[in-house]
């Protein structure tokens, strides 16, 4: 009896090997090795191009990196896009999923209209859309302003950077996390609801004590997966650049004041200045500061996070 | 007797006809397609076109299958360190790209497979940890009696996979797959560096290197820009039903 119920467990546990393996290699060659590469990368200087002169720095990068003005501006500029970015972003999610669950039929149909603008590629969505038709010189940014200030002019691009970066990530994110949300309100006990209603709680009040509440764990993912997005985009501070320059390819502009972020910082120190070894520092500072406020964001979980599955038992 | 034996062979004959003309009705329906590819090349964008639509399919295809399958194990398999193993899955969610980007390019260009589709395949095999996470979250909704009769009849755990979890998970299949599609469709990036010294490269790298002059002007080269946002858009409204039914309308089993 324990031989077979060995037995099983060994077959149960190959399986189980057998099915996660391309996973698993995957990750040791391309995530894994990597990490411990780039990690040597940062502690020493070498060619970029034709990958030689390797020289041993030490911890040199990451002490440059902390006094460079350059890259403490692009710090602070990841540090208030994210603080207002991830909270903004939370609500407008929350809030279409309410609204579309209360669309009836046409549930579906809002559901995939909110989504469209996920799905079309960054490069078209900023350099065709946004760039022209939004926050360009008579793009619809222009118009709503000068029924306000009909006499004033402002350049979107470049003066508003970061705005014009906040509110387009907020209508490329949004959709997403509505969906996820959506899921997360068909677990929201309806008998709660019901039951709140006939003891003539206002709407607001059901929100507040039992829609959100039960949400939280939907807030919790969406919270930790939207900071590790906000410090990863790297592609659309750039495309949104004020600048056409160097080979001319929209690629290689220069982030708008406020909207640089540091993995377009780091991009450019990379691939533009050819300076992969501090590059490579920039970026696992990045790295350890993503992990120390997931790890921080885990220990307080449990202070807000409410799972009804544990009063259940 | 003599009757059925009569029968046997001429039905034995007419489905060795039917194959034949199924066969030959396949390369006549297929052959233009593969002319029609081969084609391609002479084309300006050809080999472009050619190269986006390799990396694209084989990523897709290939990460759905791998990541349902760890997906699938990470829900079912009753393994005691396999949650252990899945933190690491969603670390990996935290790495920015180009920490592992610079690595990954030295690693390819040491086996020679820069400017060459081997790049995707080997990711696509390796999946992503978000669609693994799908995968995991929705199979570990299916009730655990289908399995055990399943494993009473003497099915492992692969003819159980095949047999009952496949078969009823069209809609996450369908997201996962359209996720990798716009994923790898719309990553200039990658694209970028791992087909940089390739005069064809990709599609996407192909068509943004018109925009030299910007894209204000307009004109006619931000067309080829705009209809690149097509297939995933099509790809979206086509599987639109499917995330709808599953979140949305869907009051099946829950959590």
């Amino acid at each position: 009896m324990v031989g077979r119920r060995g037995r099983r467990d060994r077959k149960e546990t190959a399986a189980f090997c057998a099915f996660v393996s391309p996973w698993f290699v995957g990750f040791v060659l391309f995530s894994a090795l990597p990490l411990a590469v780039s990690l040597v990368m940062s502690m020493s200087t070498f060619d970029l191009y034709g990958l030689r002169h390797f020289h041993w720095v030490g911890i040199t990068h990451y002490r440059l990196a902390l006094e460079d003005p350059e890259t403490r501006s692009a710090l602070e500029d990841t540090a208030i896009f994210t603080a207002i970015f991830v909270p903004a972003g939370l609500a407008l999610q929350i809030g279409l999923a309410l609204l579309v669950n209360t669309g009836g039929r046409l549930r579906g149909f809002f559901c995939a209209l909110f989504y469209l603008p996920a799905v079309v590629p960054a490069v078209v969505s900023i350099l065709l859309i946004w760039r022209v038709g939004i926050a360009g010189p008579g793009g619809v940014f222009d118009r709503v302003y000068h029924l306000f200030a009909p006499h004033r002019n402002v350049d979107w691009l470049a003066g508003q950077g970061r705005l014009v970066l906040i509110l387009y990530m907020l209508w490329s994110t949004a959709g997403l996390g509505m969906i996820v949300f959506l899921a997360g309100l068909r677990n929201v006990s309806r008998e709660l609801q019901e039951a709140a209603v006939v003891d003539g709680a206002t709407p607001s009040q059901i929100l507040r004590t039992i829609t959100l509440p039960l949400l939280t764990p939907v807030i919790f993912l969406q919270l930790i997966l939207g900071l590790i997005a906000a410090a990863q985009m790297m592609i659309q501070p750039i495309l949104f650049g004020s600048t056409f320059g160097g080979g001319g390819s929209p690629f290689f502009n220069t982030p708008a004041r406020g909207a640089n972020i540091l993995p377009a910082h780091v991009f450019h120190v990379t691939f533009i200045d050819a300076w992969p070894g501090s590059g490579a520092a920039i970026s696992w500072l990045l790295f350890l500061m993503i992990l120390a406020v997931t790890v921080v964001l885990f220990a307080t979980s449990r202070f807000w996070v409410f799972y009804s599955g544990e009063t259940k038992g | 007797m003599r009757a059925t034996h009569r029968r046997a062979g001429r039905s034995r004959r007419s489905s060795l006809a039917l194959a034949l003309l199924l066969f030959f009705g396949g390369v006549i329906f297929v052959g233009p397609l593969v002319v029609g590819l081969a084609h391609l090349t002479r084309f300006p964008f050809g080999i472009a076109l050619f190269n986006s639509l390799v990396i694209a399919i084989s990523f897709t295809a290939l990460s759905t299958v791998s990541a349902a399958l760890a997906g699938y194990a990470f829900a079912r398999s009753r393994v005691r360190w396999k949650n252990v193993l899945f933190l690491f899955v969603l670390s990996t969610l935290m790495v920015p790209w180009i920490v592992t980007m610079i690595p990954q390019y030295v690693l390819f260009y040491r086996l020679h497979l820069i400017n060459t589709p081997w790049p995707w395949v080997l990711w696509g095999i390796q999946g992503t940890p978000l669609q693994i996470f799908l995968f995991r979250q929705f199979y570990a909704t299916f009730p655990r009696e289908l399995e055990d009769a399943a494993a009473i009849d003497g099915s492992g755990r692969l003819r159980i996979f095949f047999d009952i979890f496949v078969p009823n998970s069209k809609p996450v299949i369908a997201i996962a797959a359209v996720w990798a599609f716009i994923l790898v469709w719309g990553d200039y990036l990658t694209q970028d560096l791992f087909y940089l010294i390739d005069r064809n490269g990709t599609l996407l790298t192909r068509i943004t290197g018109l925009l030299d002059g910007g894209v204000a002007g307009g004109g006619l080269s931000t067309l080829p820009l705009a209809l690149y946002a097509l297939p995933p858009v099509i790809f979206f409204v086509l599987v639109q039903r499917y995330i709808t039914q599953t979140v949305v309308t869907s009051t099946g089993i829950k959590g």
